[in-house]
């Protein structure tokens, strides 16, 4: 059983080797909107997209028509509860000691009185808010580098730094010790709810965008050094766009 | 696993700007001549949300032309937007994208901001950069949804204080944008991005957006 669970992991780094073979291993030093994997990393966008509008999308318009709200607050109340394991050991990696007991009692909480997650009762009645937290932050935190930007089929948007999340997000997440028939139909309604979850996004996106790769990796990477400050990044970084008009 | 089969996440920031559960509607703080511009643009975008029912396209289209032409400092957006790319434009081309992102920028306004839920904003803090720039941090936000965070550059230039920068859930607008219009002429000529602009435009402008559903 855990070798079969470990395959999608594995599947994941020797794509990885795979993208780096195809560009020669191009690591370069870290500069503003580099890419140094674009072309790659524009085919697998194309096939996640091709894929998104061909399957994906159309199903999750459909579940979204059909499912009532609190069911879907509930859905995706419930997946973010089996992930918050990964949000916890973050905070205390970070050195957010009270930001981690908050979260363990949010934890315990919605587990317990929110019924395995369902009803966020310590974010609605407690306090107690939900927070974003995972390995790329903590890396980023003990000073590391992202690394390049990668395009990752299926999971989209990321970077090397980033990628390393992957590993205690599996391990933390509950339903990796478990087994039986009713984790696929799980793992495809959280595919399916994630999706409807970004439906207007998506929809803005593409109609905001004029190129859509470079879109979404822009708004990644800014979005993720904004979690990484959570939310109040240097005051330079707010000004580094207008250094070259002001300064000469 | 927080990107699981998520494409379009980085589209997310932009999602809590469009829908929110009904309910109350905050007062606005108070307007220094340092937050005014960053005021007057939230009544506006509460004014035309609120339109955006009864209003016509054409009235909450020239409130926002005003407030852009009155609180933003285009030239200059338009001159960061196009980086290194702009010293090569005659003073005329130089001219013509500059009203080309203007008109981008109110009808971008004016087609996202089409549904009023409820939404308020609050001034969060004001912070010096210098003497003459300062950041301006607010929130949108509505009752059941998680704010989001709107902050804007405000600079004083020869007519008083103007927005110079949004950014919206860490996101910049600005570098978002030189990124994807350094990449389109890099690989498609100038030439490419009027056009993809005045596409874009045009579409934002069509009833009932461009390819809403």
């Amino acid at each position: 059983m855990t070798e079969r669970r470990l395959y999608p992991l594995a599947k994941r780094w020797l794509l990885l080797g795979m993208i780096l073979a195809a560009t020669g291993c191009a690591t370069t030093r870290d500069e503003p909107g580099q890419d140094p994997l674009e072309p790659a990393n524009r085919v697998f966008f194309n096939v996640n997209e091709t894929l998104d509008r061909a399957m994906l999308k159309p199903v999750a318009k459909g579940y979204a028509r059909i499912t009532p709200l609190p069911v879907r607050t509930g859905v995706t109340n419930f997946f973010n509860n089996l992930g918050y394991l990964n949000v916890i050991l973050n905070d205390i990696l970070q050195g957010k000691f009270e930001q981690g007991v908050n979260d363990s009692l949010r934890f315990i909480f919605n587990s317990t009185i929110g019924i395995g997650g369902w009803f966020d009762v310590a974010g609605n009645n407690m306090g107690l808010p939900a927070h974003e937290e995972d390995f790329g932050q903590t890396l980023a935190v003990w000073g590391l580098d992202k690394g390049f930007y990668l395009y990752l089929p299926l999971f989209g948007p990321n970077t090397l730094r980033d990628s390393a999340d992957f590993i205690p997000s599996t391990f933390l997440n509950p339903f990796f010790y478990i087994s039986g028939s009713f984790l696929l139909p799980l793992n495809v309604v959280n595919a399916i709810n994630t999706r409807a979850n970004l439906l207007e996004a998506s929809n803005i996106r593409d109609q905001a965008a004029l190129d859509p790769y470079a879109f979404t990796r822009e708004a990644y990477l800014q979005q993720r050094e904004f979690l990484i400050h959570d939310g109040n990044p240097s005051l330079s970084d707010y000004e580094d766009i207008f250094e070259d008009i002001f300064e000469d | 696993m927080k990107h699981y089969l998520s494409p379009v996440r980085a589209g997310l920031f932009l999602l809590c700007l469009w829908s929110h559960p009904a309910g109350a509607w905050a007062a606005t703080a108070d307007a220094g001549p340092i937050t005014a511009p960053v005021q007057a643009l939230h009544d506006s975008l509460l004014e035309i949300m609120r339109q955006s029912q009864s209003g016509a396209y054409e009235a909450r289209h020239a409130l926002m032309e005003k407030t852009v032409a009155d609180h933003f400092d285009i030239p200059l957006i338009a001159r960061v937007v196009l980086g290194r790319h702009w010293q090569a434009l005659e003073a005329e081309q130089q001219q013509v994208f500059i009203d080309l992102f203007r008109r981008l920028t109110v009808a971008t306004y004016v087609g996202r901001f089409d549904a009023f839920d409820g939404q308020s904003f609050r001034t969060l803090q004001t912070r010096a950069l210098r003497e003459d720039r300062y950041l301006v941090k607010t929130a949108l936000e509505a009752p059941g949804a998680e704010p989001v965070s709107l902050d804007y550059l405000v600079q004083q230039t020869g007519t008083g204080w103007k927005i110079i920068s949004v950014i919206a859930a860490g996101v910049n607008d600005l570098s978002l944008k030189r990124a994807e219009y350094g990449g389109l002429i890099r690989d498609r000529g100038y030439p490419a991005l009027v056009g993809s602009l005045e596409e874009k435009i045009r579409a934002l402008q069509r009833p009932d957006g461009a390819d809403s559903e």
